[in-house]
């Protein structure tokens, strides 16, 4: 508008002298300017509005790409391996495949289902896509013979398949810092039922409307209004995936016209097959702890322990279910609720035909059947620490949470298993029959692979998120002993059977410090015992007295090769154990010792592989040899006899072909024992947070749990020891006739008399007389 | 890890002679040996005591048959680790080996054939202790455990000749070359 226009037509002859026509032309005018000043408005507002607009799209559309392909990185454990001759009973396997979420049925028809045939078990394997390759789906029947596999075929065609690996339990994933967890599926990976049961329920309309429904709100309103309370809501899929990008429950108009205007953009912008494959991807569905699960990839392990592709009309029904309020409808806390609203959701897709009249029928009977625990046995949080410390050097926290990474580890879920609730048993026990306040012991636990430092369970504490396993740093106490004695027996100046003189002894501590008296744990003392008596008793005199002679500064700096760290301070205490040490040092400590003397880094993990399943990194089996295997052999068959005729001569399996040690630190605040069998390297502890006392030794706390945990794993006996028969009271060759003897590996030529009147010549009973 | 990618040529050159090393190493612990052996040297220089495997008692001709009863896993892993080191997959071939060992680990022959795929690799420390391993792991008492001590010992000599210690190689070649008359 320009005032000079104005003023020309305020001149104009013809009008001037008529007012209504001067009022109407005064009107225009105005009414111009208006127009003039609204179009003028409207230009900058649309302006505006398309700037807005664009900046939404920007926003959204960024983070729908984004997130599209964010996937946390998988972990997964080791796989189970049924091969002939493999020691896994029929019962056994079928916990394996029941801890995988395999579903027990009278015929296999579909992946992740196993039926029992006679004395057989037939399995239909998922496809799985291992490091080295890729499983298709496989139908398996193994057959079992004397608590061991006896044989595999593949079906049909009843060809021998030499091995086939379960496929390995998933145990964690690296979800970023918001603790959002998903496990991504691609569309061909999603049923349909579950596409079309969540359009039936929560948007019919979502393959027409362009990204919000006026029907859909109308309806929704109706249904509210006519019901009195909020039934329906007026989301659209589309709004709803908006809506969880923010994660906020903000009732404000503008929030919920912003909403609406990046519905409609993403609808413009992406087809509707991958929106509702994001939707599927996306969606929160319960809260684990600091964990939230998202997507229903995951929510199908999470509340089923089963993949998504497996799930039954009921199973599904109840995870669409669930979406309106994870809280609200938790199947595991309010299953009444839970139900209902299940066969609510079950009802729709009937109405919208998506199953028949049978399949109704049969689902509605159904129960919940929701998984106990949280997704099977899988997320072991205790072991991620390490699988963590281990990427932390290499990876970015964005590659783990976004890259699609597979991490495959050595953890064996059955073994993990058993070491939690070994723990979880004897403690108990304990606690109840030393009448213990409930729940005031605490363990830990680390089993290894023997031979190879395989790190196969961490158990870090009962009912506790704190990893003690890998953080708790407590006194070692009488496990440092093994180290006295290998370092003696490497000197060559000490064998098994050399006589150690167990008697108080009194140590200069150094100036203005009183001489160190160490005592023997009941106090007594001994006299002269042989060396393998002295380990096997633990006793603290005859290991100083021994320690002294070798050198402390030598046995500490043979610690520290034996560990591949630095020697620690060569204080005398040291050689009863005053080094602190988490249960994770210990099983690197006693590796060496289990594995027939060498050493090992105990990585969780073996390889990284990429999206793609090309191998990024991969951890070989790396061993360096720290022990002779002659001493090694010597050390073995010590520790053996520690076991059988020793600290450990009171668990059931004393006598079973093990070796191990118990500890205890001074006023018997930690509980230890660490000892291998044919496969396994144990370390237990068991005390108390506050570092308090415990009426507990190494062999009635830590020992106990060992127990617990043999009986359920069984024991595979170490080699039998060769060697000569001596009497396990003097040390002296002895004969089988004379009485109860052990056999230890002595050198060649050992000048060693018989045990009175054991000989086999009177040279020998006169020079056992004379050597008394 | 440094390991070699499987699309180098003169990677999969080296893996093809690999396989011959280990097909070799594999066919003598098949097959056995049919004369008696020497002392071996002793491991690491620690200690002076003289256990019995430093000392294999000499076995007899009808000690050294076949071994009966070999886990079939095992050697079907060994089997395909051999024909994906052939084609050139060393990796593939190494995570075969691991399997093998992971259900057998104290079957001394897989860690063996993992000690050549390291040689291979040119991975020498780790090639030496995975021989160390299996003689470790090796009764010599036995006649298998006698061919795996014997293999592992070779095993070592090749690492010695990489090493440039060639006297080394020849004594230790010299020792146990008699076992196969």
């Amino acid at each position: 508008m320009h005032p000079l226009n104005v003023h020309s037509s305020k001149n104009l002859p013809m009008n001037a002298s008529n007012p209504r026509a001067q009022r109407y032309n005064d009107v225009m005018r105005w009414l111009k300017r208006l127009l003039l000043l609204f179009g003028g408005l409207s230009l900058v507002a649309s302006i505006a509005l398309g700037a807005y607009l664009y900046h939404l799209d920007g926003v959204i559309t960024e983070i729908f790409d984004g997130r599209r392909w964010a996937l946390p990185a998988t972990v997964f454990g080791q796989p189970t391996e049924l091969y002939a001759g493999a020691r896994l009973s029929r019962d056994e396997l079928t916990a394996e495949l029941t801890a995988l979420g395999y579903r027990q049925r009278a015929h296999v028809r579909s992946p992740g289902a196993f039926q029992q045939r006679g004395n057989a078990l037939v399995i239909h394997l998922r496809p799985f896509r291992f490091m080295e390759r890729e499983r298709r789906e496989t139908i398996v029947e193994v057959a079992f013979a004397g608590g061991a596999i006896s044989e595999l075929h593949e079906q049909p065609g009843n060809r021998r398949m030499d091995l086939v690996r379960l496929d390995p339990p998933q145990i964690g994933s690296f979800y970023p810092n918001q603790g959002e967890d998903r496990l991504v599926l691609g569309p061909h990976e999603v049923p349909r039922l579950l596409r079309e049961g969540l359009k039936a329920v929560e948007d019919q309309n979502f393959d027409k409307h362009p990204g919000f429904d006026i029907r859909g709100i109308a309806r929704a309103f109706w249904v509210n209004i006519s019901s009195g309370e909020l039934r329906q809501g007026g989301s659209t899929l589309t709004q709803q995936l908006v809506k969880s990008y923010f994660l906020s429950n903000e009732r404000k108009l503008s929030r919920k016209l912003r909403e609406l205007a990046m519905a409609v953009i993403l609808d413009a912008r992406y087809s509707k097959a991958d929106l509702i494959n994001a939707y599927i991807n996306e969606i929160y569905l319960a809260q684990d702890g600091a964990r939230a699960v998202h997507g229903f990839g995951l929510g199908a392990h999470y509340y089923f322990n089963q993949p998504l592709a497996e799930l039954a009309p009921h199973q599904i029904a109840l995870l669409i279910g669930v979406i309106r309020g994870p809280s609200y409808y938790n199947p595991r806390r309010n299953p009444k609720r839970a139900l209902e609203r299940r066969d609510l959701v079950l009802t729709l897709m009937h109405r919208q035909q998506l199953i028949n009249d049978d399949e109704l029928a049969l689902a509605i009977e159904q129960p919940l059947a929701v998984s106990s625990g949280t997704g099977g046995s899988v997320y072991q949080p205790a072991f991620m620490d390490l699988v963590r410390n281990q990427l932390r050097d290499n990876y970015s926290s964005e590659s783990l949470t976004d890259e699609g990474l597979r991490v495959f580890t050595t953890l064996s879920a059955r073994l993990q298993r058993a070491a939690g609730e070994a723990i979880e048993e004897s403690l108990t026990e304990i606690e109840t029959s030393r009448g213990l306040e409930a729940g005031s012991l605490q363990a830990s636990m680390v089993i290894a692979n023997a031979q190879t430092g395989d790190l196969l369970a961490v158990v870090g504490g009962r009912n506790s998120s704190y990893n003690r396993a890998l953080n708790a740093k407590r006194q070692i106490g009488s496990l440092f002993k093994p180290v006295v004695y290998l370092a003696a027996l490497e000197s060559g100046r000490y064998n098994l059977a050399s006589v150690l003189r167990d008697e108080a002894i009194s140590v200069p501590a150094g100036r203005n410090q009183p001489d160190w008296q160490p005592k023997n744990f009941d106090g007594e003392i001994y006299g002269n015992v042989p060396l393998f008596q002295a380990l096997a008793k633990s006793l603290n005199l005859a290991t100083v007295s021994l320690g002294m002679d070798v050198g402390v500064e030598r046995i500490g700096q043979r610690y520290g090769e034996l560990i591949g760290g630095e020697a620690p301070p060569a204080f005398p205490s040291l050689l009863l154990g005053a080094l602190d040490l988490s249960p994770l040092q210990v099983a690197r400590l006693y590796g060496n010792f289990a594995s027939g003397g060498f050493d090992a880094i105990p990585n969780p993990v073996i390889a990284v592989l990429d999206a793609n399943n090309l191998t990024i990194d991969g951890f070989p089996i790396a061993l360096r040899q720290t022990i002779a295997p002659n001493v090694s052999e010597q050390l073995t068959a010590a520790l053996m006899t520690t076991m059988s005729h020793g600290t450990g001569r009171r668990s059931p399996f004393a006598k079973s072909g093990i070796a191990g040690k118990t500890g205890t630190s001074d006023g018997n605040r930690d509980s230890w024992f660490a000892g291998f069998d044919g496969r396994h390297l144990v370390v237990i502890w068991v005390g108390r947070d506050d570092n308090d006392r415990t009426p507990l030794t190494g062999s009635t706390g830590a020992l106990a749990v060992f127990n617990k945990l043999a009986e359920k794993i069984g024991v595979e006996p170490l080699p039998p020891i060769r060697g000569e028969k001596l009497d396990p009271q003097t040390g002296l060759r002895s004969r089988e006739a004379c009485g109860e003897v052990i056999t230890l590996p002595l050198p060649d030529n050992l000048d060693l008399p018989y045990v009175d009147g054991c000989g086999d010549s009177i040279r020998d009973s006169i020079r056992a007389w004379w050597s008394r | 890890m440094s390991q070699p990618q499987a699309d180098n040529p003169n990677y999969r050159k080296r893996a093809a002679s690999g396989h011959l090393i280990a097909c070799a190493i594999l066919g003598l612990l098949l097959t056995g040996c049919t004369s008696a052996p020497s002392v071996p040297p002793p491991v690491v220089e620690s200690g002076t005591q003289h256990s019995p495997k430093d000392a294999p008692a000499e076995p007899t001709d009808a000690e050294l048959k076949p071994p009966a009863a070999a886990n079939p896993a095992t050697l079907a892993l060994m089997d395909r680790s051999a024909v994906a080191a052939r084609d050139g997959d060393v990796r593939g071939a190494m995570v075969l080996l691991e399997r093998a060992i992971r259900i057998e680990p104290r079957n001394p022959a897989p860690w063996i054939d993992l000690g050549h795929l390291h040689l291979l690799s040119g991975a020498l420390v780790r090639a030496e202790q995975s021989a160390r391993k299996a003689l470790a792991l090796a009764d010599e008492s036995t006649a298998s455990g006698l061919r795996a001590a014997r293999a592992s010992w070779l095993l070592i000599a090749d690492i010695r000749d990489k090493q440039e210690r060639p006297v080394e190689a020849a004594s230790i070649r010299a020792r146990w070359d008699r076992l196969t008359g």
